[in-house]
């Protein structure tokens, strides 16, 4: 039997992985930079589609004021069904994502695909990401408002 | 140090909050008026886009009355990733949210945005909404099957227009 202390640090955990899942798609659809920095290790690896590999803080902050933020244009990084895997230190995800974006016919998806995560416990006791790889397994051609054209 | 009952008290406060959160979509999703009443404080605020501010329970009564329900109109309030901020008895949430609705050549999101919370802990421990504001940035102007069109408004028409960010 786990002890109780081990439970709720468990509990916490995840807890902790979530708000970093979520800070990264309000961070970025808001422009809250300082926010989607701190989702980060200092040698964190972001792969989006069809791009080089960004790597460490300075690279992904470049990415993040090349990105679109309201209200230029208005987005939403949705994630739903995060699969959290924990061992020890480091943390292994699975998500799901929709993007939906503005369209002069209304809101749309405008790609879905998923996330693969891995998460470290950092020394401040945050749960930051090492590496996250977005798939996108669907997207639409036409361009939303105030959105960059699809790569 | 926080001790293990202060520290299972966080995780419990999330977890109420959440039903809470739920609640209020599921609510007003399927007409279940106590259960969507009982989300909000006797004070609570709602600002609904396009209408007048609601407030307290006669108000929201009302406002949920005037809303359409399952089998009436299907649609579905989704609330996704809320960040949730607790400071004792009273917590700060935002949430993206997203409305699906059915229309003729099938469903579609009707509109996107955030909710901006706040909920506070009641003297029977659940935690209700205080104040909501919802924030639409994108929205469809074809009416869904069986629900009216968006009210109009001069905020409903600016949230139309696409003059976003603001509680519209």
């Amino acid at each position: 039997m786990t002890s109780i202390e081990s439970r709720l640090l468990a509990l916490e955990d995840e807890q902790d992985i979530l708000r970093t899942l979520y800070a990264y798609g309000h961070s970025i659809d808001y422009g809250l930079e300082a926010d989607w920095i701190n989702c980060w290790t200092e040698d964190a690896v972001l792969q989006w589609p069809n791009r080089p590999p960004i790597k460490g803080h300075d690279a992904l902050r470049t990415a993040f004021r090349n990105h679109t933020h309201a209200p230029q244009a208005f987005h939403k990084h949705v994630i739903v069904e995060p699969r959290i895997d924990i061992s020890g230190d480091r943390a292994t995800v699975q998500t799901m994502f929709a993007r939906l974006d503005r369209y002069p016919s209304g809101p749309a998806v405008r790609s879905f695909g998923r996330y693969l995560d891995v998460l470290v416990r950092c020394k401040d006791g945050h749960w930051r990401f090492q590496e996250r790889v977005c798939e996108r397994e669907a997207s639409r051609a036409e361009t939303p408002i105030g959105a960059h054209a699809p790569i | 140090m926080a001790s293990t009952e202060q520290r299972l008290q966080a995780l419990e406060d999330e977890q109420s909050i959440l039903d809470t959160l739920y609640g209020y979509g599921h609510g007003l999703d399927y007409g279940h008026e106590d259960a969507w009443i009982d989300c909000w404080t006797e004070d609570a605020v709602l600002d609904w886009p396009g209408r007048a501010l609601m407030r307290g329970h006669a108000e929201l009564r009302a406002g949920f009355r005037n809303h359409t329900h399952a089998p009436h109109a299907w649609h579905k309030h989704v609330l996704v990733e809320p960040r949730i901020s607790i400071e004792g008895d009273r917590a700060t949430v935002m949430s993206m949210y997203a409305r699906l609705d059915r229309y003729t050549d099938g469903p579609k999101i009707r509109a996107f945005g955030r909710y901006r919370d706040t909920l506070v802990r009641c003297k029977d421990g659940k935690w209700r909404i205080k104040e909501r504001y919802p924030e639409i940035e994108s929205i469809r102007k074809e009416a869904p099957i069986g629900v009216e069109p968006f009210p109009d408004s001069p905020e409903a028409r600016k949230a139309l227009a696409g003059t976003q960010g603001d509680k519209s």
